[in-house]
Order: C-alpha cells, then structure tokens, then sequence
C-alpha cells in the first residue's frame, strides 16, 4: 500500500511538474516578446489605433482605414460555416454612424512575432473584465507601416 | 488524506487531460497542413487534397513591389494542376516544413512554419486556420521569401 502510494504520489508531481513547465514556458515567451522591439512596438500601435481604439473605444473611420489594408478581412466562422467580411465594411458603417461599438474595451498582448516585413499577433480582448476574445491577427508593412491583412478569433464562452 | 490525495490526483488527471486535449488539436492541425499544403501543394502536387485542406474562401496575401497581391485557392490549385501535367511532380528538391510556433484556441489557429528546400529556407509563412464541423481548414496565408 504504502509503496503503491509512493509510485502514485510520483506520478501526480510529475504530472504537475509538467503541467508547471508548460505554463512557464509561456510566460518565457512573453518575457522574449516584452524586449523592445521597434516592429512589435509598431505592429501594436497600429493594432490599438485601428482596431481597439478604432473600432470598439473611438468608433473612428480614418482610424480602421490607417491601419487595416482595403483588402484585409475578418474570418468569422458561425454556425460552422466561413463568413468573409472585409474589414472595411466597419469603415463605412463608421463612416455613416461614428461612435464607439464597445467603449472601455481592454487589451493584452500574448504574443507578437515578426519576419521582416511579415508579422502576427496574438491579442487578448477584455469588455466589463470579462475575456470576450481572443484574436490572431496577421499583418503586412508596407511602405505606409504596418497594416492588418487578416484576423481570425475565438469567441469565449460567457455565461 | 485520501479526500487530499483524491483531490491532488484529480488535478493531476485534468492536466493530463488538457495536455493530451492540446496535442491532439496540435496533430490535427499539422496534418492537415502536411496534407494540403506540404505534400498538396510541395512535394506530390495532389489538387484534391488542397481542397480538403483549404477552405474554398481561402486567400494567399503576398506582397509584389509593395501592393497587396492575392491568390484564391482555386488560382493556386490551377498553378499545382499546370504543374502537374508539364511533369514537374516530384519536385527534385523536397520541401520541409519546421513550425517554430503553433498557438490554438478553441476553434481557431495560427501556425507559423519555416519552409526549406532541401536545407535552405526560402519562406516564412504565416497561417490562420479555422475547426469547422468536418475538421480543421487553412482560411489564410501571408508569407515572406528569404
């Protein structure tokens, strides 16, 4: 019994052990990410101004159009299937009604990652302190700066 | 004691659980661009398995002389199709694909690879996917050539 005990003990350590190591392991890659990097910073700048503040804390037209690319969508998956919306059918929905869609949201940035000209980020997004999104944002610098081509996201489940 | 270890045990078990949950998305996601994409596109030139693997509202975002150019997977799968039948299929230099990072949440997906030829990286490619009811489909790719 007492033998049986130790062998289960050892399993349930390492077993959190691992579980331990993977979280840390996350937590080195935000560190990595939180060096000062000229282009992350840049990305998140356009992030924030066209999307965050853009879209749901400004509700600003001229914002979204700096920093999204006309040919740049959403992907939204619903009810299984793939709804395309290009990202600039919020310019002209802003543009006809401008105001906030959801004033007070908030931000964090997981993850950024950069090759030349080509980035990713990944954003956390917070509304009332609630995690309403999580999104995967990919983005193109061209000769104007860092613009979003593509974002795909999940919608966490609230109750 | 045993209500402690109980409970510990339980953790422990939820851990496992979650990791192998994770593994599994993590598997499913690689195989599908392994499929569609490496072999699909790279390495045997299959049409049919890009359109298993590519949703059909798919877009390739590149960048020529600083516009936005983009590919629909129907303009791709003509490319691999013309390949085909000029006999290019296989390629002499095998492509491989290394990916330094795979983040999933839920039903979405970002997959970054480093793509070789033979032992030369000539692309990074940035990939967003998304889980639809018959499995995991790539939705979009921007890249950038080495």
């Amino acid at each position: 019994m007492k033998k049986r005990l130790i062998v289960l003990s050892f399993l349930i350590f390492s077993g959190l052990f691992y579980g331990l190591s993977c979280a840390q392991k996350d937590n080195i890659s935000i560190d990595i990410n939180a060096e000062i990097n000229p282009e992350k910073e840049a990305i998140k700048k356009t992030i924030v101004n066209a999307y965050i503040n853009g879209i749901f804390n400004k509700g600003d037209a001229s914002l979204v159009k700096k920093g999204c690319h006309p040919d740049s969508n959403v992907l939204i998956l619903a009810q299984g299937n793939l709804i395309k919306t290009p990202a600039y059918s919020y310019v002209e929905r802003l543009e006809k009604n401008p105001g906030p869609l959801r004033a007070g949201t908030t931000y964090e940035f997981t993850d950024i990652h950069v090759t030349g000209y080509a980035g990713l980020a990944i954003v956390e997004i917070f509304q009332e302190d609630k995690h309403i999104y999580t999104d995967y944002i990919s983005l193109y610098k061209f000769d104007d700066g860092w613009k979003m081509v593509a974002k795909v996201f999940y919608s966490h489940p609230q109750n | 004691m045993i209500r402690k270890l109980v409970l510990v045990l339980f953790v422990a078990f939820a851990c496992t659980l979650w990791a192998a949950d994770s593994d599994t998305e993590k598997a499913a996601v690689i195989k599908v661009i392994e499929d569609a994409y490496l072999n699909g596109v790279n390495n045997i030139g299959d049409p049919e398995a890009m359109k298993k693997g590519f949703h059909e509202d798919f877009s390739l975002k590149g960048i020529i002389d600083g516009k936005l150019v983009v590919l629909t997977i129907s303009e791709w799968i003509e490319i691999v199709t013309k390949n085909r039948a000029e006999g290019k299929y296989p390629p002499e230099l095998k492509t491989r694909f290394e990916y330094p990072m795979v983040d999933i949440t839920g039903n979405t997906a970002v997959v970054k690879i480093n793509n070789f030829r033979g032992d030369k990286q000539i692309f990074t490619d940035y990939l967003l996917l998304l889980k639809f009811p018959d499995g995991w489909k790539i939705t979009d790719k921007i890249f950038i050539r080495h």
